[in-house]
C-alpha cells in the first residue's frame, strides 16, 4: 500500500516539475539568445536606419589617442572604425574634437555617433566606403592619406523597436477605452438589470462563446466586418486602429467576467440600503456599487494589457506585418508581438533581435503577474 | 495511468517504422515567389512532387536547410549567403561566382529588367529629367552598379564610370528636388535592389521622393505604358525579374534594358557531402522521380 | 418631485443604454459567424469570379496546391484534431497531477510560488513560444529522431507541434483544475480519511474524482485552444502539402498554418480561401466541444 503511494506520490511530483521546468527552458533560452542585443538603444532606437550625407567638406587634425580603444583607429581624422555584420563599417569611437563630431548635413548639423556605419567617404578624386567594397582597414588607410573629406555618406544605427513600444501602446489605449465602457455596462446590465432568466441566459452564452473563437478568426473577421467602420474615418488599409476594435472584441469577455466577479462580491445590503434610502437602481450602481467595483475592474484591465501586448495572430490580419518607426492610429504598424513574428519570417531571419523583444515581452508579463497578485489580495482583504 | 501507457506504446509503434536516413527533402518557395519561377524554368519542371516543404522566404529557406541534414533548397545568389552556414552546390559543374553568371556559363539565371514611360508622358520635364540620371546612375555608374551589387544583385561593377563624369550630364541632380516622387511598379524580386539604389541616389540627388510599389512583374509594362499608364496606380519605371514579353512593346519607353543578373543557387546541408548536381538530377528530385540521396550517388 | 422624475428618466435611460451595449457584445459571435459564414462559402458558389471550387473536393481532398488550384483541406482537419488530441492527452495528466499538488500536496507557500509559475506560462505570448519551439523543441525532436534513425525536416514535425501544443495548453487546464479541485467539498475528504484510506489514496480517488467535471471543462478549453492556436504552430508545422500525417517526425499542416501561410495575398482565391478554412476551424472546434460536453454528461452520471 505504501509503496503504491509511494509511487502516485514519485508521479505527481515529476508532473508538476514539468511547468517550473518549462518555464525555467523558455527563460534560459529566450536570454540566452537575446540578452546581448538588449539595450537602450535598441529600445528607444529606430529599426530603419537614416541616410545621411554630409555637404561641407572636412579637414584633418591631429587626435592623438593614449588609451587602447575598440576597433581601427586613424589619429589625422579622430575615429575609429570596425567591420560589422553584412559588411557594414561601424564606428566605434570618435575623438571628441574630431570633425566628424560636426559634419554639415541638409537640413542642419548632425554628430556622428557610434554605432552608426559609413557606407561612403568622398575624397574628391576617389571614393571609399562599404557600397565602394571596402572595409574597415581599407578606409583607415585611405582617408588617412588626405588632407580633406569632401563629402560622407553614413547611416544610423537600426534595429531598435521603439516603434513597436508606440504601437502597442496605441493599441492599448484603444482597445481599452472601447471594451471598458462595453464590457462594464454589459455586466451591470446581466447583473443588475435583466431579471428574465431566459433571455440573461441568452445574453450571457453569446458573451462565453466569444472565449472560444481563436484569435486567429478575430483577425479575419476584423478585415472583413471592422474594416468599413475605419473606412468611415478615411483609413483605407491595415491600422493600428483596425487592430484596436479588433482587440476590443477580443477582450469583451475578459473585462465582463472581471467585472461580474466584482459585482458578485459586493454584499446586497449595500444596495438594499442603498435603494431602501429612496435611490434610484442607476444612482445605487453609479454611486455605491461600482466604487466597490474598482478593484475588480482593475484586475480585468490589467489581464487586458497583458493580452493585447501578447497578441500576435489577430493582429497580423488588421495592423500588417511592416515595422513601422513612427506608427499613427491610421497607419498601418506591428507592436511588440507582431515585430517578434516579423522578425522570424522576413527575408532574414533575425533570432537574436526577436529573443530579445521577447524578453521585454517576458518582463512586462512578469510584472503584470506580480501587480494582479497585489490587487488580488488587496481586493480579497477589502470585502471579506 | 492507462494514457500514459498507450501514448508511449504508440510511440513505440512509431518509432519502429525506420525512415531511409538518405531521403531527400525538397525545400521551395511559395507560389508567388519570382526565385521559384526562375528555378523553375531553369530546371524546365512543370509540376513539382507533392512531398516537398513550402518556405515562405529566401530567409526561411536557408534557416530551414540549416537545420535539416538531408535537405535541398535554392534561393537567389548573394554575398551574404557564403556566411549563413548552408553550402551552394555546383550547377552542371559550375560553381555560382558573380564571374561565372556574368560570362554566362552558370546558367541557373535570370535578368532583371527596366522600362520607362515613353519620351514626354512625365508628369512634368523635370521628373523626366531625375528618371533618366537614375537610370544613368543604376544602369552605367561605378557607384550605383555598386550599390546594386550590395543588394544581391549581379553586374559588373569594373565597367563603370564614376558618378561625378556622368552627374555633368544630369544638372537636375544639384537642384533641391524635394517636389518630385519617382513611382516604381513591378516585380517583387527587384525590391531590394531597387529600394536600396533609390535610397542611396535620394541622397545624392536633391532629396527627391520614391515611392517602390511592387506587385508583380506582370504590372511593370501595365503601369508604365500599358493600360493602367494614367491610372491610380501611374508608375515611372517598371521592372520585370523575367525578360519583358513580346506583346509589351518596351520600345515605346524612353528606357528599357536590364540592369543586373540573378542567379538562383542550389543549396544543402553542411553535412551533406554532395557538391555537384546535374540539371537532369535536380529535375528529378524535383519532380519526385528521385527521393533518396543514394540515387544519386552520394 | 422634479429631481425624482429628473432621476427616474435618467434610470431608464441609463437601463436602455446598457441594455444595449449588452445586445451589441452578445450579438458580437452571431455578426461573426455570419460574416464569416458569408465570406467562407464565397468560393464555392457557381458564381464565384475565380471560378467555383467544389465544396466536397475542398472538404474532403487530401491534396493542397495553391499553386495548381487544388484546395483540399480533408487532410488538414484530420492532421489538426490528431495534433489537437495528442497534445491534450500528454497536457492533461501532467495539468491535473501539478493542480494537485498545488492545492492539496505542497504547503501554501510553494503552492502559491507554483501557481505563479502557472500565471506567467499563460502569459506568455504565443509567438514567444513559437521563438523558443523554433529554437529549442524543433531541435530536441530532430536530436530524437536521428537516434531512432529517422529523418526529419530539421525537427519541423508533427511531435513538435504536439510538444508546443501540449505546453501551451498546460496553463489553461492546470488552472481550471486548480478551481475544480479547491471546490471539493472538504467534508468528503475527511470521511475519505477517517474510512482509514490515505492522503494519497484520498487525494487520487475522492478528490480527484469528486473534480472530474471541471477538469473535463478545463480540457475541452484547453483542446479549443490547441485547435486555434496559429503563430506558434505555423512557425514549426512545416506545411505539407498532402496527408494526413501519422509519423510523428513527418511534417504536417494545421488548419491555423494554413490561414497564415501566403499572408502577402490580398486578393484572389487564395485569399478568399482563408474565409473557408477559418469557418471550418470554428466548426471543428465548436464540434469537438459538443461532442466532449456530451460524453462529460455520460460521464457525469
Amino acid at each position: 500500500m505504501k509503496i503504491k503511494d509511494k509511487i502516485y506520490n514519485l508521479i505527481t511530483y515529476i508532473a508538476s516539475s514539468m511547468g517550473i521546468i518549462v518555464l525555467i527552458a523558455i527563460l534560459l533560452f529566450i536570454f540566452n539568445k537575446g540578452f546581448n542585443k538588449l539595450s537602450l538603444q535598441m529600445i528607444f532606437g529606430k529599426y530603419w536606419a537614416v541616410n545621411y550625407i554630409s555637404v561641407e567638406p572636412i579637414k584633418s587634425g591631429n587626435f592623438e589617442l593614449t588609451n587602447e580603444i575598440d576597433g581601427i583607429y586613424s589619429k589625422n581624422w579622430g575615429i575609429a572604425l570596425k567591420d560589422g555584420d553584412s559588411k557594414n563599417i561601424t564606428i566605434t569611437f570618435i575623438h571628441k574634437d574630431s570633425p566628424f563630431n560636426n559634419l554639415i548635413v541638409k537640413d542642419g548639423s548632425i554628430n556622428l555617433q557610434k554605432g552608426y556605419t559609413i557606407e561612403k567617404i568622398d575624397l574628391g578624386e576617389l571614393s571609399v566606403g562599404k557600397i565602394v567594397g571596402n572595409n574597415a582597414q581599407d578606409v583607415i588607410s585611405t582617408i588617412d592619406n588626405y588632407q580633406t573629406i569632401q563629402s560622407v555618406y553614413f547611416k544610423s544605427q537600426s534595429g531598435g523597436i521603439f516603434g513597436g513600444v508606440i504601437a502597442t501602446f496605441y493599441l492599448i489605449l484603444i482597445s481599452l477605452s472601447i471594451v471598458l465602457p462595453i464590457g462594464i455596462s454589459s455586466s451591470i446590465y446581466l447583473k443588475e438589470y435583466e431579471k428574465n432568466k431566459k433571455f440573461k441566459a441568452i445574453l450571457q452564452y453569446g458573451i462565453d462563446t466569444l472565449t472560444g473563437i481563436p484569435s486567429l478568426v478575430y483577425g479575419l473577421v476584423g478585415v472583413t466586418v471592422l474594416f468599413p467602420i475605419t473606412q468611415l474615418v478615411n483609413i483605407n488599409s491595415t491600422s493600428i486602429l483596425l487592430g484596436g476594435l479588433t482587440m476590443s472584441i477580443i477582450l469583451l469577455p475578459t473585462i465582463i467576467k472581471a467585472t461580474n466577479d466584482a459585482l458578485d462580491n459586493v454584499p446586497d445590503s449595500l444596495r438594499q440600503g442603498s435603494l431602501s434610502l429612496g435611490a434610484t437602481n442607476f444612482q445605487t450602481i453609479y454611486k455605491v456599487v461600482l466604487p466597490c467595483c474598482i478593484n475588480g475592474i482593475l484586475t480585468g484591465v490589467l489581464l487586458s494589457i497583458g493580452r493585447v501586448i501578447g497578441e500576435s495572430a489577430a493582429l497580423i490580419y488588421t495592423m500588417g506585418t511592416f515595422v513601422n518607426d513612427a506608427p499613427k492610429i491610421s497607419s498601418s504598424g506591428s507592436s511588440l508581438a507582431v515585430m517578434i513574428y516579423s522578425f522570424m519570417v522576413q527575408e532574414n531571419p533575425n533570432m537574436e533581435l526577436a529573443s530579445a523583444v521577447s524578453i521585454i515581452i517576458l518582463i512586462i508579463v512578469m510584472i503584470l503577474n506580480v501587480i494582479l497578485r497585489v490587487f488580488g489580495k488587496k481586493f480579497e482583504r477589502k470585502l471579506v | 495511468m492507462k494514457k500514459l501507457v498507450f501514448l508511449f506504446s504508440f510511440l513505440v509503434t512509431l518509432c519502429g517504422c525506420k525512415g531511409d536516413i538518405y531521403k531527400i527533402n525538397i525545400y521551395t518557395r511559395d507560389a508567388s515567389s519570382g526565385t521559384r519561377e526562375a528555378f523553375f524554368k531553369g530546371i524546365d519542371v512543370e509540376d513539382i512532387s507533392n512531398d516537398s516543404i513550402e518556405v515562405s522566404s529566401n530567409g526561411d529557406m536557408i534557416v530551414k536547410v540549416k537545420n535539416d541534414y538531408n535537405s535541398i533548397g535554392y534561393v537567389s545568389l548573394n554575398e551574404e549567403l557564403f556566411d549563413t552556414g548552408v553550402s551552394i552546390l555546383s550547377f552542371e559543374g559550375v560553381f555560382p561566382t558573380y564571374e561565372s553568371v556574368l560570362d554566362k556559363t552558370y546558367t541557373l539565371q535570370r535578368a532583371f529588367s527596366y522600362v520607362t514611360r515613353a519620351k514626354d508622358d512625365f508628369e512634368n520635364e523635370r521628373e523626366e529629367q531625375l528618371v533618366d540620371a537614375f537610370i544613368d546612375f543604376i544602369t552605367k555608374s561605378k557607384e550605383g552598379m555598386l550599390v546594386i551589387q550590395s543588394a544581391g544583385g549581379i553586374v559588373d561593377a569594373s565597367k563603370g564610370q564614376p558618378w561625378e563624369e556622368l552627374k555633368v550630364n544630369h544638372p537636375i541632380v544639384l537642384q533641391d528636388n524635394s517636389d518630385l516622387t519617382i513611382i516604381t511598379a513591378g516585380s517583387t524580386s527587384v525590391e531590394k535592389t531597387i529600394t536600396l539604389a533609390l535610397e542611396v541616389f535620394k541622397a545624392m540627388a536633391g532629396d527627391f521622393n520614391f515611392m517602390v510599389n511592387q506587385t508583380g512583374s506582370s504590372d511593370g509594362y501595365k503601369r508604365v505604358l500599358g493600360s493602367e499608364k494614367d491610372g491610380i496606380n501611374a508608375s515611372d519605371i517598371g521592372f520585370s525579374s523575367r525578360t519583358f514579353k513580346k506583346e509589351e512593346e518596351v520600345s515605346k519607353g524612353k528606357y528599357a534594358g536590364e540592369y543586373c543578373l540573378d542567379a538562383v543557387v542550389v543549396i544543402k546541408n553542411k553535412e551533406n557531402t554532395l557538391t555537384n548536381i546535374s540539371k537532369e538530377d535536380l529535375f528529378k528530385i524535383y519532380s519526385g522521380e528521385i527521393t533518396s540521396f543514394k540515387e544519386i550517388g552520394n | 418631485m422634479n429631481t425624482l422624475n429628473k432621476n427616474k428618466l435618467i434610470d431608464s435611460i441609463a437601463r436602455y443604454i446598457f441594455m444595449a451595449m449588452t445586445i451589441i457584445s452578445s450579438s458580437f459571435t452571431i455578426i461573426l459567424f455570419a460574416f464569416l459564414f458569408v465570406k467562407g462559402i464565397k468560393p464555392f458558389l457557381p458564381n464565384y469570379e475565380y471560378g467555383m471550387i467544389n465544396f466536397f473536393e475542398f472538404l474532403f481532398g487530401m491534396v493542397y496546391r495553391q499553386d495548381k488550384g487544388i484546395y483540399g483541406i480533408g487532410f488538414i482537419i484530420i492532421n489538426t484534431i490528431i495534433t489537437g488530441f495528442l497534445s491534450l492527452i500528454i497536457s492533461l495528466p501532467i495539468s491535473v497531477l501539478t493542480s494537485l499538488f498545488i492545492v492539496k500536496i505542497v504547503p501554501k507557500k510553494f503552492g502559491v510560488m507554483m501557481r505563479y509559475v502557472v500565471d506567467i506560462l499563460s502569459g506568455v505570448p504565443s509567438v514567444v513560444y513559437g521563438v523558443f519551439a523554433s529554437g529549442l523543441i524543433t531541435l530536441m525532436v530532430k536530436n530524437i529522431g536521428y537516434f531512432f534513425g529517422i529523418p526529419t525536416a530539421g525537427g519541423n514535425s508533427m511531435l513538435s507541434v504536439i510538444i508546443l501544443l501540449a505546453i501551451m495548453i498546460f496553463p489553461t487546464i492546470t488552472s481550471m483544475s486548480i478551481t475544480a479541485i479547491t471546490a471539493v467539498d472538504k467534508n468528503l475528504e475527511m470521511a475519505s480519511l477517517a474510512l482509514g484510506a490515505t492522503k494519497t489514496q484520498t487525494n487520487f480517488k475522492v478528490v480527484l474524482l469528486a473534480a472530474k467535471s471541471g477538469i473535463f471543462s478545463g480540457a475541452i478549453l484547453g483542446l479549443g485552444r490547441a485547435y486555434g492556436e496559429a503563430t506558434a504552430v505555423s512557425m514549426v508545422a512545416g506545411n505539407k502539402l498532402y496527408g494526413p500525417t501519422f509519423n510523428l517526425f513527418d511534417i504536417t499542416r494545421t488548419l491555423t498554418s494554413t490561414m497564415l501561410s501566403g499572408l502577402k495575398e490580398t486578393s484572389g482565391v487564395d485569399y478568399d480561401i482563408r474565409f473557408s478554412i477559418g469557418l471550418i476551424l470554428l466548426i471543428v472546434i465548436f464540434g469537438s466541444n459538443i461532442i466532449l460536453n456530451v460524453a462529460k454528461r455520460r460521464i457525469g452520471k
